[in-house]
């Protein structure tokens, strides 16, 4: 695969240039030591989509360089590695088995079909890969700020908080004693 | 082996909350004072929580809070098994030990978590009282600048916090209205985190992630707290270095520790005094470990109780979702509140002794996806959940009372091991039925009291997990064939030894353990002082 040909399949949207320093990485990341193949990372870029797509004005998980994250995370944690071709072998296998085609190819509601099947044949599997896709993705803070997530770095202050109000416990002091006595 | 070093006083193994008061007890009284750490100072700069991957960090990576996941050089592998999982035994091996990672909740136990035999036949009862703790308890807040409200009806009287209760926020006020039109209690937290500038350090300025470690020193630990006193006052705190047995002497007294550094090379300190502060799975570790011609079974082990009788706090986690945003996330990480309405035994609920009902918010947008009870569904509906969620939500943790049961245990694995060549510990531990009766008590209870608060929907966990505190594996009586150690912390078999962590626990009572930890090591040092003339 070329620059060209892994940019059209993982460059989905604008949003995605924020992502290009790390695009950058796993380009010469996958240059050197590649996680998955070309026909894989199609196939984590679908169901990633599948996981998190685009509705209610929210981008989805592709489109937020999901697929670009896990591959630079993978590229120096082989268990995430594992997971990751797990998932995809595994959901590679089932498109084949079933429909005879590769998973990405496949009408909206057979992907979904399918995943479901995974989720409750496979859990363990099918939760690592959907925790990792969420992972990809609420942390990116372009995510956080559609979500009105203020991250507070080691530098900042955090937010004002009104002081306890001491009027609120009027009625609990006026309780009896709850704690037991004890001989 | 390196030469054996100037005999110190006391040496204590382990730098956390008991190690680290104890030490600066025993130090400013003049005694000459050797701590032991397996791990190094924390570079607060570096801490997970100034960090955007703070969440991750908990799944994988150095910085987790547990040992299983983290595996630093300075940690031990820990094995579970009956139903624990390896990330539910929780600790931190640094100056400041677990401290440095925990959320700073302060309770004290109440006056019938001393006595649970004599009020309900359960159990046994420990051989001190509240009131022998009372005084350490005031002078351990004092040194770790707690934040609270004197006046708990459902607690016993105490002085004035060092610093004012924390805002509630959003959160806390939400789950207060709910207690407030049940009629139940509830009560602003004693918490180790400052409300006010006290001692040298900051208040609290809500940042929040107090658990990933706190830059600004405002929560506490006792690398903040108690060490640098310590230090001043001539105590010598030696990191890097890991003990791997207690040495005896042939009248069987307890003659000093062997350790390794961080290179490996073993060195020999010896003291008047050890004492093992090394957590309620470090401490019976190393006693098993410590075997010799006098103790085959393990020091200090002549009743077989240590490593039994484990304790984690089995709990129970409830979630209500809210119209209105409240931000839960936003504040301390720990509860701003909480809730003893059933604390105390009440037969007609179906099991004896009870729990607490503490209020918790999600870590950040991540956790909230995970998420605590129920992860938030994939597809289609994804974000409609996630915004429905995100923002919108509280939790009620049940932790309950764990009741001492032998086959719940800490032994030697007999084939995990530390980098040191150290046996690892084997957790075991399964939950009894007492327990489960009451976390689902404790789950309905907190259902009726997110409700309360106005939430539109509640889930939870539908399950037992634990709290991970660790507990009652060297545990205190007067009876030595029952019991590890007496009411002064000092082992019954070994007159120089004493045990001062959570496993000395006798019962978990249904707060947190660090309060009364620390107090309990304020009060051992004085007994080992007021024992001066016996340490030969």
């Amino acid at each position: 695969m070329d620059r060209k040909q892994f940019l059209t399949i993982v460059g989905r949207s604008a949003l995605f240039a924020a992502a290009a320093p790390a695009l950058e990485s796993l380009a010469e990341a996958a240059r050197a030591a590649p996680v998955l193949d070309t026909t894989q990372r199609a196939l984590l870029i679908a169901f990633a989509d599948e996981i998190i797509p685009a509705t209610d004005g929210m981008p989805s998980a592709s489109e937020m360089g999901a697929a670009v994250y896990l591959e630079r995370v993978a590229a120096t944690d082989e268990a995430i590695a594992a997971s990751l071709r797990d998932a995809v072998t595994s959901i590679d296998r089932r498109a084949r088995a079933a429909h005879a085609e590769a998973f990405g190819r496949l009408p909206a509601p057979a992907r979904i079909e399918l995943l479901q099947a995974m989720e409750k044949d496979e859990a363990d599997r099918f939760r690592a890969a959907r925790d990792l896709v969420y992972e990809a993705y609420y942390t990116n803070p372009l995510v956080w700020k559609r979500l009105g997530y203020d991250f507070i770095g080691a530098e900042s202050v955090g937010p004002p908080l009104e002081p306890f109000e001491e009027e609120l416990l009027e009625r609990v002091r006026a309780l009896p004693r709850l704690y037991r006595a004890v001989p | 082996m390196s030469p054996a070093s100037e005999r110190a006083d006391v040496v204590v193994i382990g730098s956390g909350a008991a190690g680290a008061a104890l030490t600066w007890s025993l130090a400013q009284n003049g005694a000459k004072v050797v701590c032991l750490e397996q791990g190094d100072w924390v570079k607060r700069d570096l801490m997970a929580s100034g960090r955007t991957d703070f969440e991750t960090s908990q799944r994988r990576g150095p910085d987790s809070l547990f040992p299983s996941v983290r595996q630093r050089p300075e940690d031990y592998p820990v094995v579970t098994e009956g139903g624990l999982r390896p990330d539910q035994v929780l600790m931190f091996n640094g100056v400041g030990g677990t401290t440095v990672h925990w959320e700073g909740h302060f309770p004290r136990m109440h006056p019938s978590d001393f006595r649970v035999r004599s009020l309900d036949g359960v159990a046994d009862d420990w051989p001190l009282r509240y009131e022998d703790l009372e005084r350490y308890y005031d002078l351990n807040d004092r040194h770790i600048g707690v934040s609270g409200r004197a006046g708990d009806p459902a607690n016993p009287p105490r002085a004035e916090r060092p610093t004012p209760p924390l805002p509630l926020g959003a959160r806390g006020r939400t789950v207060a209205r709910g207690f407030e039109k049940l009629g139940w209690h509830w009560w602003p937290s004693d918490n180790a985190i400052l409300s006010r500038d006290y001692d040298g350090r900051k208040a609290c300025d809500f940042r929040g992630r107090c658990n990933f470690g706190c830059a600004r020193r405002a929560r506490a630990s006792t690398d903040v707290t108690y060490w640098p006193k310590a230090l001043r006052a001539g105590a010598e705190l030696r990191t890097w270095a890991r003990v791997r047995e207690i040495t005896v002497d042939e009248r069987g007294r307890a003659k000093g520790i062997v350790y390794h550094d961080r290179s490996g090379q073993t060195h020999e300190q010896l003291a008047r005094v050890v004492v093992v502060c090394a957590n309620g799975v470090g401490t019976p570790r190393l006693l098993l470990h410590s075997r010799s011609r006098l103790f085959p079974e393990g020091l200090a082990n002549s009743s077989g109780q240590v490593g039994r009788n484990y304790m984690a706090h089995p709990s129970r986690f409830v979630e209500g979702v809210f119209e209105d945003r409240i931000d839960g996330h936003v504040g301390v990480t720990s509860n701003p509140l909480f809730s003893h309405q059933f604390y105390e035994t009440d037969p007609s609920r179906g099991f004896v002794r009870g729990y607490s009902l503490v209020v918790y918010g999600p870590m950040g947008p991540l956790s909230q996806a995970w998420g605590d009870v129920e992860p938030v569904p994939w597809g289609a509906g994804h974000h409609r959940e996630m915004r429905r969620r995100w923002g919108h939500t509280i939790g009620i943790a049940v932790m309950a009372e764990d009741l001492p049961e032998e086959t719940n245990r800490v032994t030697l694995d007999p084939e995990a091991r530390d980098s040191s060549g150290i046996p690892a510990p084997r957790v075991r531990y399964a939950f009894g039925k007492n327990s489960l009766d009451m976390l689902e008590h404790g789950a309905r209870a907190a259902r009726q009291a997110l409700e309360a608060a106005g939430a539109v929907q509640t889930r939870d966990t539908g399950g037992p997990s634990v709290f991970a505190h660790l507990m009652g594996t060297a545990r205190m009586g007067h009876d030595p064939r029952r019991s590890v150690v007496d009411a002064w912390n000092r082992a019954h078999d070994v007159p120089n030894l004493y045990v001062v962590d959570g496993s000395s626990f006798t019962t978990s009572a249904a707060v947190n353990p660090t309060s009364t930890i620390g107090a309990l090591a304020l009060r051992a040092a004085d007994g080992i002082w007021e024992r001066r003339r016996d340490w030969s």
